[in-house]
C-alpha cells in the first residue's frame, strides 16, 4: 500500500508518488496500448505565468487523489464538462470523446530523463478544487519546440491504465498492467 | 541540448533525410495486415464518413484542457496525406492535437528499443515530421506544405 505523503505546495514531490493525467480520447491510446504523441499536446502542456519553471503538464497525484472510485468519479467529471460543452452548444458528442483512463508513472520514473530532455520535477500545485492536482514542470524550454524531447520522453515513460485497472494505481502505479502491455509488445 | 533542428544546414537536412527514408524502406518491408484501412495513392472511392469526420466537429475545449478546434481545412489535407500514404506502410495510429493538428504516428522495435515517427498535418496543410531514437535523439523535419510533399510523390513516381 502506498504511503500518504504530506507534500509541500510549490515543491517537487518524493520520487515514489504515482502522478497521472486523464485521458478523455479514445485515439490518444495507439492501437498496442500506448499513449499516443498528440495526447500530450496543447494547453495540458501549457508555458507557467509567474512560475520559476517554464511549461507545466497539469495531473495529479494518486496518493491524494482518494481510492480507485474517487480517481474514476473526478475523471468522469472532467469528461463531463467537456461533453457538457457539445450538449449545450445543441451538437452531437463526438464519439471519441469518451473516458479511456489515465496516463501515469511514478515520479522518479518521469525525472529520470536522458540529457538531451531538458530538466523535469513533478511540482504539488494544488488548486482550490483539486487538491490533488500536481504538474509535471520543465526548465529551460523557452518554445512549444523545446518540449518535443519532453514529449517523446512523455510518451516512453507514462503508461496507461483502463478504468477497470485503477485500482492498481494505488497498489502499484498501474505498474502491472504495464508490465503485462510491454510483455505482448515484445512477443509481437 | 543535443537534439537537433534541421532546417538550414543543407548537408545535415540531405542526412536527415536520407535517414527517414531509409527507416521508410524497413517499415515497406514489414507484411501489411490485410485488413489495412490506409487510403493509399491508388484509392479511386472517397467514403463520405471516414475517421477523419469526426475531427470535423472538434470546437474549442475538446480535451477540458482548452483545444484548439480542429479546422476543415486541416481535415482535409489530413484525409489526404492519409490517401498518399503507400498501401505498402503499416495503418499509422491517427489522433487529434489538442493544438489544432492531426498527427499520424508509427511505432518500430521493442518497447526498450523503439523507434516512433510522428507526421502532424496543421494548420494552413501544414505538414511537420519527427523521429524520436530510442537513445532519445530527435530529429525534426522542416515544416512543409502538403502540396509541396504531394509535388515531390508526383515527381518521384514520374522520375
Amino acid at each position: 500500500m502506498q504511503a500518504r505523503i504530506s507534500p509541500t505546495a510549490g515543491s517537487p514531490v518524493p520520487g515514489d508518488e504515482c502522478w497521472y493525467t486523464v485521458l478523455t480520447n479514445s485515439d490518444h491510446v495507439t492501437g498496442d496500448g500506448t499513449l499516443h504523441y498528440q495526447a500530450v499536446k496543447g494547453n495540458r502542456f501549457k508555458a507557467a505565468v509567474n512560475k520559476s519553471w517554464a511549461h507545466e503538464l497539469s495531473g495529479r497525484l494518486v496518493s491524494l487523489a482518494g481510492d480507485a472510485a474517487a480517481i474514476a468519479d473526478d475523471a468522469r467529471n472532467r469528461l463531463a464538462n467537456v461533453r457538457q460543452g457539445y450538449v449545450s452548444r445543441g451538437e452531437r458528442i463526438p464519439s471519441k470523446i469518451v473516458l479511456i483512463g489515465v496516463a501515469c508513472a511514478k515520479a522518479v520514473e518521469i525525472t529520470t530523463a536522458p540529457a538531451n530532455v531538458p530538466r523535469l520535477e513533478i511540482v504539488y500545485t494544488p488548486l482550490p478544487h483539486d487538491t490533488a492536482h500536481s504538474d509535471i514542470v520543465t526548465y529551460q524550454t523557452a518554445t512549444k519546440d523545446d518540449l518535443d524531447p519532453v514529449r517523446f520522453w512523455l510518451m516512453r515513460r507514462l503508461h496507461v491504465v483502463r478504468e477497470p485497472d485503477f485500482p492498481t494505481l494505488i497498489t502499484s502505479c498501474g505498474s502491472t498492467v504495464a508490465a503485462s502491455v510491454q510483455q505482448i509488445q515484445s512477443r509481437s | 541540448m543535443s537534439y537537433n533542428y534541421l532546417v538550414d544546414d543543407s548537408a545535415r537536412y540531405r542526412a536527415s533525410i536520407s535517414g527517414l527514408r531509409a527507416f521508410v524502406d524497413q517499415i515497406l518491408r514489414q507484411p501489411r495486415p490485410s485488413t489495412a484501412t490506409a487510403g493509399g495513392i491508388y484509392r479511386i472511392r472517397t467514403p463520405n464518413v471516414d475517421q477523419f469526420t469526426e475531427y470535423e466537429t472538434y470546437k474549442e475545449n475538446w480535451d477540458g484542457f482548452d483545444a484548439e478546434p480542429i479546422t476543415r481545412e486541416t481535415v482535409d489535407a489530413a484525409r489526404q496525406f492519409w490517401r498518399l500514404l503507400p498501401r505498402e506502410v503499416p495503418v499509422p495510429d491517427v489522433a487529434p492535437g489538442a493544438d489544432g493538428t492531426i498527427g499520424f504516428e508509427w511505432r518500430k522495435g521493442a518497447p526498450d528499443d523503439r523507434k516512433i515517427i510522428v507526421v502532424e498535418i496543421g494548420p494552413g496543410a501544414l505538414v511537420t515530421a519527427r523521429m524520436s531514437h530510442a537513445n532519445g535523439y530527435i530529429e525534426i523535419f522542416p515544416q512543409r506544405s502538403l502540396m509541396a510533399v504531394m509535388r515531390d510523390v508526383v515527381t518521384s513516381l514520374l522520375s
